[in-house]
């Protein structure tokens, strides 16, 4: 049993309004936090850690302190990129990133705490051939897949499948020539237009699986927290972010063998949090989409009012999830 | 491969998967419950009283639309 009052350090972006929620049920339990942004680092933060049973020391960020060796938590939420002082060469700038991302976060991941999650964790499990390998192998029913760069496989896929066939991305955060972070939904692939553009760089295709609805699983230590979301459009039903607007939301209960088979995915890539997609087939059946290991969660207790940010709250200032 | 075959632009050939690229979604169409946190809500002020820089307080850039089966928008990750 960890000692009362710990602190919990949060890392995320100022203006994260969902890591506000779970700061202020953490000051209601009047559990210390030390919230920062590693964009702080090295220009606004300063950390001396010395090694000896563990790293000892501190950070100082402002007028604000933390020991090392008081932190019972640490929520890792959405941090910036580390920021270099713009006096110095671009050279200088990089080998600065890169020895402050090493240095700040090696130490901090090292600490003796709980992480909600460990960056390291969610870095393995943002891997989707990862975590459908792992979905399937513990029953929780992915898509058929195929990942490719072979023009001639995807065409044989889609012919193979039999029926709609859709692209996903393996990875987020696409950035466009004009600069412009972009969106990339689930789209419906046209079996013609299947072209050796594919021969470009890996892509992900899945069979279209038929839905009554999809659910947002948000799991916190071993609470689940289920929400139907229902498509009133067809935009939305090929993909819920196509069309905020039409979508309507139900709490929804767990069947056993998908809790235990997500638990089970929890466990196998060390995870503590998970937002998971699950299409609900007309038949009942929960279909394994995807798991984002540091998923958005705030919109679905607003739309709910599933407690989500409380059971965090409780995790954070736990520091166990036993 | 054939050149002509890949559907290029000024920049050159594009992935396949690059065609269902789509504008920035915040920008498109309001926060996907059209919640807007109240202040209150911002204020990030840590257990000993010292509050959190007060200059992000306004902003609502906080993405809380991701997830579906498309994936997660991911914000640069310095891990």
């Amino acid at each position: 049993m960890r000692s009362p009052n710990r602190t919990v350090m949060v890392l995320t972006s100022q203006p994260d309004t969902t890591a506000d929620l779970v700061v202020r049920k953490l000051n209601e339990r009047d559990v210390p936090v030390f919230r920062f942004d590693t964009t702080a680092f090295p220009t606004e933060a300063t950390m001396a850690a010395q090694l000896g049973g563990g790293w000892g020391g501190g950070m100082r960020l402002g007028e604000r302190e933390l020991e090392l060796d008081r932190v019972g938590s640490a929520y890792y939420r959405r941090p910036g990129e580390f920021a270099m002082p713009a006096s110095i060469s671009p050279a200088a700038r990089r080998f600065a990133a890169a020895q402050s991302r090493a240095g700040l976060l090696g130490v901090l991941v090292s600490l003796d705490c709980l992480w909600v999650n460990h960056p390291g964790r969610n870095a393995d499990a943002s891997y989707k051939p990862w975590q459908l390998t792992v979905a399937e192998h513990v029953g929780l029913r992915p898509p058929r897949t195929l990942i490719t760069n072979d023009p001639d496989a995807a065409r044989r896929f889609a012919k193979d499948i039999d029926g709609p066939v859709i692209y996903k991305t393996l990875a987020g955060g696409v950035v466009d020539d004009d600069g412009v972070p972009k969106g990339m939904p689930t789209s419906v692939v046209d079996p013609d237009g299947l072209d050796d553009s594919i021969a470009l760089c890996a892509h992900q295709f899945q069979e279209w699986v038929d839905k009554q609805h999809e659910v947002r699983l948000t799991v916190v230590g071993d609470e689940f927290f289920a929400a139907e979301i229902h498509a009133g459009s067809d935009d939305a039903h090929v993909d819920w972010r196509n069309d905020y607007a039409s979508l309507s939301y139900e709490i929804a209960d767990v069947p056993d063998d998908v809790r235990r088979g997500v638990v089970e995915l929890m466990r196998s890539f060390g995870l503590v949090f998970g937002a998971l997609d699950f299409v609900v087939t007309p038949a009942g059946e929960w279909r394994f989409l995807e798991i984002n290991p540091n998923g958005q969660w705030g919109w679905i207790e607003t739309v709910t009012g599933l407690p989500i940010a409380t059971a965090l709250a409780e995790l954070l200032q736990r520091g166990t999830t036993t | 491969m054939s050149e002509a075959t890949i559907k290029t632009t000024e920049a050159g050939p594009r992935p396949y998967g690059m065609r269902f690229l789509q504008p920035p979604r915040r920008a498109a169409q309001p926060r996907p419950d059209g919640v807007r946190y109240s202040p209150e809500l911002q204020l990030t002020v840590g257990a000993d009283g010292n509050p959190w820089k007060t200059e992000a307080m306004a902003s609502e850039t906080s993405s809380n639309n991701d997830g579906g089966q498309a994936g997660e928008d991911t914000d640069p990750d310095p891990y």
